[in-house]
């Protein structure tokens, strides 16, 4: 990501030596170059790295869905073994949720919830560094099992017994489960940072109730996120004792229960789906005003429904289970539950498309995207009811019909949303312009292909065409369907190249305009891209939707009217105005430990697989990781700033400001 | 640049939105979230002891009462020391902090002793880790439990060892306070174990 | 920024795609079709399905009709510069839009609950049979018929039942999670080890019915197929007479006497039962992954498929014995199968088919 070189620079002058008190170790100082990525702990350049290593997990989790759909193009397929076909779409489904959507969502939440709410950065910018590094890592290790012995195949949902060693001996389940739990601490660990981020470091001004929809959706999700991954942590563990050291969880021989695993996956794996789309929800909500030129219909009711779906995504998660045999009671129950959780989905679909009445609707990219996954969540939610309804869900559930509905909530739902984002913000990120004439192609055939991918699947699952089979005999009707919803799935993969090719030629098409869609969040104030401080000076904030309350007043007509140029104060210099002097600004100093730290996870997990001496090295790297962390001087002395804070757990403070605070409002 | 530790008002606190510091309230949230951890790991354990054991030992046969509640009151009076020790850091008296911290990791060394020393027991006793459906869920919850009170302890005596001068220099009080609020949830998860696991059969 | 272009062939594109997709739905010869059921019980699923489908359908049209008017209808005109209303939303309107869902979600619940209370009920009047899912193949037992003079008995992947009679399946699993799903028949149902649960099918249609295992389990999850057979119950009455009988051990002088001792010495008999003959193995295996079990080859000639119901076994004698014997060269050539033999001559093939085909 070579594009954000060219940002401002932090200026140390040389030579400044640390003389913290407990400060063992120098903290590194290049924030420029390519080392200086492993050291950051700037929430931005965190954000970028998330964001470009989840996209390169969604085109490998792409490949894996072209394979599954040239497997399955035509009957008896013979692109891929049985074997293989399996851990294919494992590998898909894991990759999709965990690899690709949780971090392209972490990439969004960590670079602009800061930024929207007057912040220099996150609580607990070495602890988002490790986030990150742990995430990576925890890919990455998940990856290891491809190259040594085999992928995971017991599917994402990876139902007990099936995982046992009995029926699935390679490594690849390990592999899967340790890498999940990877993922998980670094979820964990940033979901912490996040929450403690959107209660604790908003701007003065910036009540909870002006904060922006998508900081609202994606606390939501944090919460989901703290909630529900232990529930996960604890099934993967179960698992791995199981598999590694011969304890009896899914043991059925020994009187256990399979559906145990599947209580523990769904109470984590329903929320999970909402802890996907909700951010989506949120980009989308900032998406739409911008372009509609109003503010957003229903903000409280947004929020509200926001809330609601978190806390009723714990209470549905049975409705995975419908023909596991249950019993009638609980079946009903959750049955209800889920029909419930459609209201206040509903209630979101209302407010956009209030928002868009009797707005002046201008289609960009970002625009297109939103619209399109107004639509296609109205699908996926609709085909949501259909399976509520448990007794004839016995016919849907694990076919093709469901898939089509997942893939409509979270291509449509939460990819659009990500792709909504990433035209909307990319100016912002990286001072550069995406083309509109190919981003509307990019739309349009992505449209196109996931309508023709994922529309087909309703019918064949309806025509009893299970899902996750590896290939289906010709004579049950399934044919036509198969090949229209494989064609379809390249369309998209098309799609998604001409946003690669986007990418690439406007690599020079720069931009310094601040402001480029007229927005209406604090993001805008600021320059593109966005400079390593953030803010001049700390925001203060009077409104809900603050930077355009800067922008436009009402006449004396009663008609909307945009301020004199000369009266909109950026809250950092733009364009080419001289840059702040960073003396000024307190920022926190990059660091070497999240990445010890987080390395020493895939050295336990190797340990754990081959050969417990590297637990032993990993066990070393977390604990030297955690104490070097803590005693390393908490900040650079050139900054002025003494240790007062910093060496507690974690960063304590992150960044502040040093400056005086805005004192230049927008009158009220 | 002056290199002295800054004695005077450590806690220049930032304005936070909400008046308390980040770190407590993070410390909250993973608080939060490992309560779903152990409810997981508990409920896991009272399913499978509920069904019938096919091989080895029930664990109910294998409690020793007396001795389990010795070791549950030294965790419980280490929360007391806790709670003195925080009270010691706020009337900024390090060397009594100290002593109160070190007793309190020690309350909770012994706690862990009698915890290897129940699972050497019950594993003589034929109650291994891959025995049953118990055994497997009986050693991780009280494994777990146990690992956050040894991550408990290695903090506290860092904690005890960086408050060596009375001027407190990077264990600032609310470091302790927030130490002890982890020490707290441990214990008090640890009373719910005990009531639920040896207890209520 | 100026407007999209409006793109005629788009609309006509998707346009096309809506009526090639009814068209396609009401697809014939799809032989799992689920809204073309063949029993009360699968007709009143679709009954629900198309009648919540009604209901979501009619939401689609109102929601995406308002979408697209709203784009079509509120476009900012190029050189426009003026705002819309700057309205925050309208408590009344959000209160009326919220009752929406919640009425129409009440009224499904309403018209849903009830069927789920109604599946798990099974009347006194029923035909028993446990069904045993299997990597990667169904095991079926009658045991009512114990009480009847010839004894219980086990059949493999077709299961038999009397038209019109409601069949209270006992759902087992002899190793992982499978699901037992005949589509025309009623839904599916999880068979889970260490789990017994209850599950009702019917056919109000003499005839043939597919089916498949719904749960994914294992390399062969794709192969694991069944089929439903629902006869008269005179038929049935027959079959269930034939099933009864044991084999027996073939004449020395015959020509299948080969094949059978060919059966012992290839250790077909350490996982396949032949009741009467080689008994060696369990009637049947549950929730003991570890022990040998295959299907039961007792009147193998009586059914019309065999190796999880993917390799059929045709009244033509060409057709039966190429089948069978491809098998038997490479039972591989079925992914994942669990069956493994050792290399065969062609003369032991010919010998062993022999063998089977007298079992019927």
């Amino acid at each position: 990501m070579a594009l954000t070189e060219e940002r401002p620079m932090l200026e140390l002058s040389p030579g400044d030596e640390l003389t913290q008190p407990l400060g063992v170790f120098r903290r590194p100082r290049a924030i420029v170059g390519w080392r200086s990525w492993f050291t950051s702990v700037d929430h931005k350049k965190i954000g970028i790295m998330y964001g470009a290593s989840s996209m390169v997990f969604f085109a490998i989790g792409g490949l894996e869905a072209l394979l599954i759909r040239a497997q399955l193009a035509r009957p008896d397929g013979e692109v891929l073994n049985a074997d293989t076909y399996n851990q294919v779409f494992t590998l898909h489904g894991t990759t999709m949720v965990f690899l690709v959507i949780i971090p392209v969502l972490a990439a969004f939440a960590n670079y602009f919830i800061p930024i929207m709410i007057g912040a220099r950065d996150v609580a607990f910018p070495r602890m988002n560094a490790y986030s990150f590094w742990a995430f990576i890592l925890g890919g990455l290790f998940l990856y290891c099992s491809v190259i040594f012995g085999g992928g995971p195949d017991g599917g994402w949902f990876a139902y007990a017994p099936n995982t046992s060693v009995t029926w699935s001996p390679s490594h690849g389940m390990d592999y899967w489960a340790l890498g999940l739990i990877m993922t998980g601490v670094a979820s964990t660990v940033g979901a912490v940072n996040l929450i403690v981020t959107c209660l604790n470091m908003r701007a003065p001004g910036m009540t909870l109730l002006k904060m922006p929809v998508f900081v609202w959706m994606s606390l939501v999700a944090q919460f989901l996120l703290l909630f529900a991954l232990p529930v996960i942590t604890v099934a993967l563990f179960l698992l791995m004792f199981d598999r590694l050291f011969d304890a009896n969880f899914f043991n059925v021989e020994q009187g256990a229960d399979p559906l145990l695993w599947q209580h523990l996956f769904w109470i984590f794996g329903h929320p999970e789906v909402y802890i996907l789309v909700l951010p989506s929800f949120g980009i989308v909500s900032e998406v739409i005003p911008v372009f509609a030129r109003k503010p957003l219909f229903g903000y409280y009711a947004m929020i509200l429904s926001g809330i609601a779906i978190g806390f009723m995504g714990f209470g549905v998660w049975v409705h995975h289970m419908f023909a596991s045999g249950l019993g009638p009671v609980s079946v009903a129950a959750f049955s209800l539950t889920t029909m419930f959780i459609a209201v206040p989905t509903g209630v979101k679909i209302f407010n956009w498309l209030g928002t868009l009445w009797q707005g002046k609707l201008t289609f960009s990219v970002p625009m297109m995207f939103a619209v399109g996954l107004v639509s296609l969540f109205t699908i996926g939610g609709l085909s949501g009811v259909t399976h509520a309804v448990a007794a004839s869900d016995t016919q849907q559930t694990d076919t093709y019909y469901i898939v089509a509905h997942f893939h409509y909530v979270l291509f449509g739902g939460s990819m659009f949303g990500i792709f909504a984002g990433m035209y909307y913000w990319w100016p912002k990120i990286f001072g550069r312009l995406l083309s509109e004439r190919i981003g509307k192609w990019h739309f349009w055939l992505m449209f196109i292909g996931a309508n023709l991918t994922f529309g087909p699947m309703h019918i064949l699952g309806m025509q009893g065409m299970p899902r996750r089979q590896a290939s289906y005999p010709s004579d049950y009707g399934w044919d036509v369907w198969n090949l229209v919803s494989s064609i379809g799935s390249t369309v998209i993969a098309v799609s998604f190249l001409l946003f690669v090719i986007n990418v690439w030629v406007t690599r020079k098409n720069v931009t310094t305009d601040p402001d480029p869609w007229d927005g209406r969040t604090l993001e805008w104030a600021v320059a593109s891209p966005t400079p390593v401080q953030n803010f001049t000076a700390e925001p203060r904030v009077s409104h809900l939707d603050e930077w355009w309350h800067r922008k436009y007043e009402v006449g004396a007509d009663g008609q909307l009217t945009r301020r004199p140029d000369d009266q909109i104060a950026y809250l950092t210099p733009v364009r080419d105005e001289a840059p702040t002097d960073l003396a000024t600004v307190h920022l926190p100093s990059p660091s070497y430990w999240p990445l010890v730290t987080a390395l020493a996870l895939p050295f336990i997990g190797f340990g754990l697989l081959y050969t417990y001496w590297l637990c032993l090295v990993g066990g070393l790297l977390l604990i030297g990781g955690i104490y070097g962390w803590a005693l390393e001087p908490s900040l650079d002395p050139a900054s002025g700033h003494h240790g007062d804070h910093g060496a507690d757990h974690g960063d304590g403070s992150g960044a502040d400001s040093t400056g005086a605070a805005e004192t230049v409002g927008a009158p009220a | 640049m002056s290199t002295a530790v800054p004695s005077a008002p450590v806690e220049h606190a930032h304005q936070t939105s909400t008046g308390l510091s980040n770190a407590k309230i993070a410390m909250w949230a993973f608080l939060g979230s490992d309560c779903m951890l152990f409810g997981g790991l508990i409920s896991t354990f009272l399913l499978l002891r509920a069904k019938d054991v096919v091989a080895g030992p029930e664990v109910k046969d294998l409690y020793d009462i007396p001795f389990t509640s010795v070791s549950s009151f030294m965790l419980v009076m280490s929360s007391l020391t806790m709670v003195l020790a925080v009270s010691a850091m706020r009337r900024r008296d390090g060397q009594r902090a100290r002593i109160w911290l070190v007793a309190t990791a020690l309350l909770g060394a012994l706690f862990v002793a009698g915890q290897v020393y129940e699972f050497t027991v019950f594993y003589e006793e034929g109650f291994g880790f891959t025995t049953n459906l118990q055994s497997s869920a009986f050693y991780v919850l009280t494994g777990f439990h146990g690992v956050h009170v040894a991550i408990g302890i290695l903090m506290l005596l860092s904690l005890a060892s960086m408050s060596r001068s009375d001027e407190l220099g990077v264990s600032p009080p609310e470091t302790v306070e927030i130490a002890g609020l982890y020490w707290h949830f441990v214990d008090v998860v640890w009373i719910v174990i005990f009531t639920v696991v040896y207890l209520i059969r | 920024m100026t407007a999209t272009p409006r793109r005629p062939w788009l609309v006509r594109a998707a346009l096309l795609t809506g009526v090639a997709l009814v068209l396609g739905a009401c697809a014939s010869n799809a032989p799992q079709d689920t809204l073309d059921p063949a029993s009360p019980l699968a007709d009143e699923l679709a009954n629900l399905f198309n009648g919540v489908f009604l209901a979501a359908t009619a939401v689609f049209v109102v929601v995406e009709g308002l979408l697209l008017y709203a784009v079509i209808r509120f476009r900012r005109r190029a050189g426009d510069e003026a705002f819309p209303e700057q309205t925050h939303g309208n408590p009344k309107t959000e209160l009326v839009l919220l009752a929406g869902p919640v009425i129409i979600m009440t009224i499904v619940a309403i018209f849903s609950l009830g069927t789920i209370f109604q599946q798990s009920d099974i009347p006194d009047d029923v035909l028993k049979v446990t069904v045993t899912g299997q990597k990667y193949w169904w095991a079926y037992s009658y045991p009512e018929q114990a009480d009847i003079e010839g004894g219980s008995f086990i059949t493999a992947n077709e299961l038999h039942i009397p038209v019109g009679q409601v069949v209270d399946l006992e759902m087992r699993s002899g190793d992982v999670i499978h699901s037992f799903w005949a589509p025309r028949l009623n839904g599916k149902r999880d068979t889970v080890p260490g789990r017994s649960t209850n599950w009702k099918i019917q056919s109000s249609e003499v005839g043939t019915f597919e089916g498949q295992c719904a749960e994914f389990c294992g390399t062969s999850h794709a192969y694991m197929r069944l089929r439903v057979i629902a006869q008269t119950q005179e038929d049935f009455d027959a079959w269930v007479a034939s099933q009864q009988q044991d084999q027996v051990v073939p004449a020395a002088t015959s020509d299948s006497y080969a094949g059978y001792q060919l059966f012992q010495t290839k250790n077909c008999a350490g996982c396949h039962r032949i009741d009467g003959v080689y008994e060696d193995v369990p009637v049947i295996r549950d929730s003991t992954p570890t022990a040998p079990s295959s299907p039961n080859l007792t009147h193998l000639m009586d059914r019309t498929c065999f190796a999880g119901c993917t390799r059929e076994l045709p009244e033509d004698e060409a057709a039966r014995r190429n089948n069978l014997e491809a098998w038997l060269r490479d039972p591989q050539g079925k992914p994942g199968s669990l069956m493994v033999i050792a290399p065969l001559s062609e003369q032991e093939i010919d010998d062993l088919y022999a063998y089977l085909v007298t079992l019927d």
